[in-house]
């Protein structure tokens, strides 16, 4: 009863501030309310009228792209490097591998900001892109990691004995049976580096805005609720599409 | 088919010498066990065969050609593991295909092949099951279809039986004995379990600390021992330390006792005397022939009781008996001799 009492809260707090500003995206006033007043779906209008979130959704959607696949590749092959690798040092540098888990975004956004200025890639595509992937790998390398734990290396050894060269063994034995910690660490890269800010800021070029910048400065200047009805639309597709996918490849042990 | 050649193999891990320069032939058809310890080399040598560990000297010769650098996807040879290895992401059918379509055998004769295999191992009509559908014994059967239908020159066993429950491993060990000599393949079978190799090969390889102590079929390796190892792996054995006086053997604490006259020439340094605690005779009572003791112990284990007798040296000498009847029960404190045919009582360098 205790139990069922306390879960219940915690859904409550977990659920109903996206709730609320799912309701608010509604509302016939010129900010946000709640309950909502009227109903209105203006303001999902309002926000295809000028091209400043789509192009930036565009934005952030090709740099989480790139940024994951970079993520998923060097994490991938990182991941099963550090877990063959038993000589000494092992551990210090799977530390140092995972260490921007733990590092404070913003120093790192200030740190690659100097650095770019030196060798001439800030305010790049290709420099955002850089700076996703290297928040983002760490995850894809834990994750991948984790899943190499209950990998028989002998499954390997039996590919290569049975005739498979490299590839066949890699892409045949290995990356099928570690599929669920890449795809997992991709959907992580995918939603890290698409809700990303604060690196973001340091190394965007003036004019150049993702998402979650150009929501970050709509509200510094603005109270309409346009900003609640991008937020209504991303927690929608991001059920639509992102829990189905979660449930398919990453809870439920596939055979 | 083919002969295997070990020339002066090694591999040193480090400082340490995994396995030191070893020699072997293994002939056509013929099934050798490495039997030792853990830590004794026969893994090392077994993957070094297998070409997942480089060598650090010697060479490898297959039918005479020389494969030692050949990476292990052009060694033509099929290993079965201790944990199957087997690919869980695809069923029967797919796992013994997998190799087929590696070496590229040609797409209409694969479904021949794979029937053919699980034919062999009694696992028919099992083609779509995934493997953890299956139990241990199927999985390992599969594993050797897998192997068995690519017809590959060497068979290599590292340890498949050690993860199988005991009924399982005895019938297990007799089908792969069975299946090795009908197809007729040179295979090397590691093992720890000294009835498995026993059991399973022509001859047996018993490895101790990176050298090959003895090699020899298993009957010679159980009744002529050459080393202290070998008779102190191989089954039970008393081990009772002394020296050569003259022809006569007199242990460490002073008991003279009965022994086969050395092979090896005497050099006055210590030696020992090795025999199997089922060829000694125990007698009742302190009376004459045989050397006198008293027991100490008495176990009973299943059919064969055991007994521990001290001699009037102080030397412990360990006899077991078939338990035929209570009446001939030994009591403890209870005075007896032991005798032995002296060509059971082997001495040892």
């Amino acid at each position: 009863m205790i139990l069922f009492l306390v879960n219940a809260i915690i859904v409550l707090f977990l659920a109903a501030p996206i709730l609320v500003v799912m309701a608010t995206a509604f509302t016939t006033t010129g900010y946000p309310v709640f309950p909502p007043e009227g109903f209105t779906l203006k303001w999902f209008a309002r926000v295809f009228e000028t091209g400043e979130f789509t192009d930036a959704a565009q934005l952030s959607a090709l740099l989480a792209i790139c940024a994951t696949a970079i993520a998923c590749t060097l994490g991938t092959l990182t991941a099963l490097g550090l877990s063959r690798w038993k000589g000494r040092g092992q551990s210090a540098l799977s530390a140092f591998v995972l260490s921007p888990i733990l590092f404070p975004t913003i120093v790192l956004g200030l740190a690659l900001l100097v650095f770019y200025s030196r060798i001439g890639l800030q305010g790049s595509f290709l420099g955002l892109v850089i700076g996703h992937s290297i928040i983002t790998t760490p995850f894809v390398v834990r994750l991948v990691m984790a899943s190499l734990s209950e990998f028989d290396p002998a499954v390997e050894e039996a590919a290569r004995n049975l005739g498979a060269g490299w590839w066949r063994t890699f892409f045949q034995v290995t990356l099928p049976l570690i599929r669920p910690g890449v795809l997992a660490g991709g959907v992580f890269a995918f939603i890290l580096s698409f809700d990303e800010l604060v690196v973001t800021l340091f190394l965007a070029a003036p004019g150049m805005s993702t998402l979650p910048m150009r929501i970050f400065t709509f509200v510094q200047y603005s109270s309409e609720p346009t900003i609640s009805a991008i937020a209504t639309m991303l927690i929608v597709v991001w059920a639509l599409i992102g829990v189905p996918l979660y449930a398919r490849f990453l809870s439920i042990r596939h055979k | 088919m083919s002969t295997l050649k070990l020339q002066s193999l090694g591999k040193v891990f480090g400082n340490t010498a995994a396995v030191e320069k070893i020699d072997l032939e293994v002939g056509e058809g013929e099934m050798v066990a490495f039997l030792g310890p853990s830590g004794c080399g026969k893994t090392t040598t077994l993957r070094m065969v297998a070409g997942f560990v480089e060598p650090s000297s010697g060479s490898i010769l297959v039918g005479g050609k020389d494969i030692t650098r050949l990476p292990p996807n052009r060694r033509n040879m099929g290993m079965v593991f201790q944990s199957y290895a087997l690919f869980p992401h695809m069923n029967v059918s797919e796992n013994v295909a997998f190799g087929l379509k590696a070496r590229h055998v040609p797409k209409g004769e694969i479904a021949g092949r794979i029937t053919a295999a699980l034919e062999l191992v009694g696992l028919s009509g099992y083609e779509a099951r995934y493997p953890k559908e299956l139990s241990g014994g199927q999985q390992q059967r599969v594993a050797l279809a897998r192997v068995l239908a690519l017809r590959p020159q060497l068979l290599l066993f590292d340890e498949p039986l050690s993860n199988l429950d005991a009924k399982l491993r005895v019938q297990m060990r007799h089908e792969i004995r069975t299946l090795q000599q009908e197809v007729g393949i040179t295979s090397l079978f590691v093992t720890h379990d000294q009835e498995e190799a026993m059991t399973i090969a022509d001859r047996i390889v018993v490895m101790n600390k990176g050298r090959i102590e003895q090699v020899g079929p298993p009957a010679e390796i159980y009744d002529n021992p050459r080393t202290r190892f070998v008779a102190d792996f191989i089954g039970a054995a008393n081990l009772v330390e002394g020296r050569l006086e003259g022809d006569v053997f007199q242990s460490a604490r002073g008991a003279r006792l009965d022994c086969a006259p050395p092979d090896f020439a005497p050099t006055g340094a210590p030696v020992v005397l090795s025999i199997r605690p089922e060829k000694i005779e125990i007698l009742p009572g302190a009376g004459e022939g045989g050397t006198p003791g008293t027991v100490m112990r008495a176990t009973k284990l299943g059919g064969l009781i055991e007994y521990v007798v001290e001699l009037a040296s102080g030397d412990t000498i360990l006899v077991q008996k078939q338990d035929r009847s209570p009446a001939d029960h030994l009591r403890v404190g209870e005075p007896v001799r032991v005798s032995w045919n002296t060509n059971d009582a082997r001495l040892l360098p």
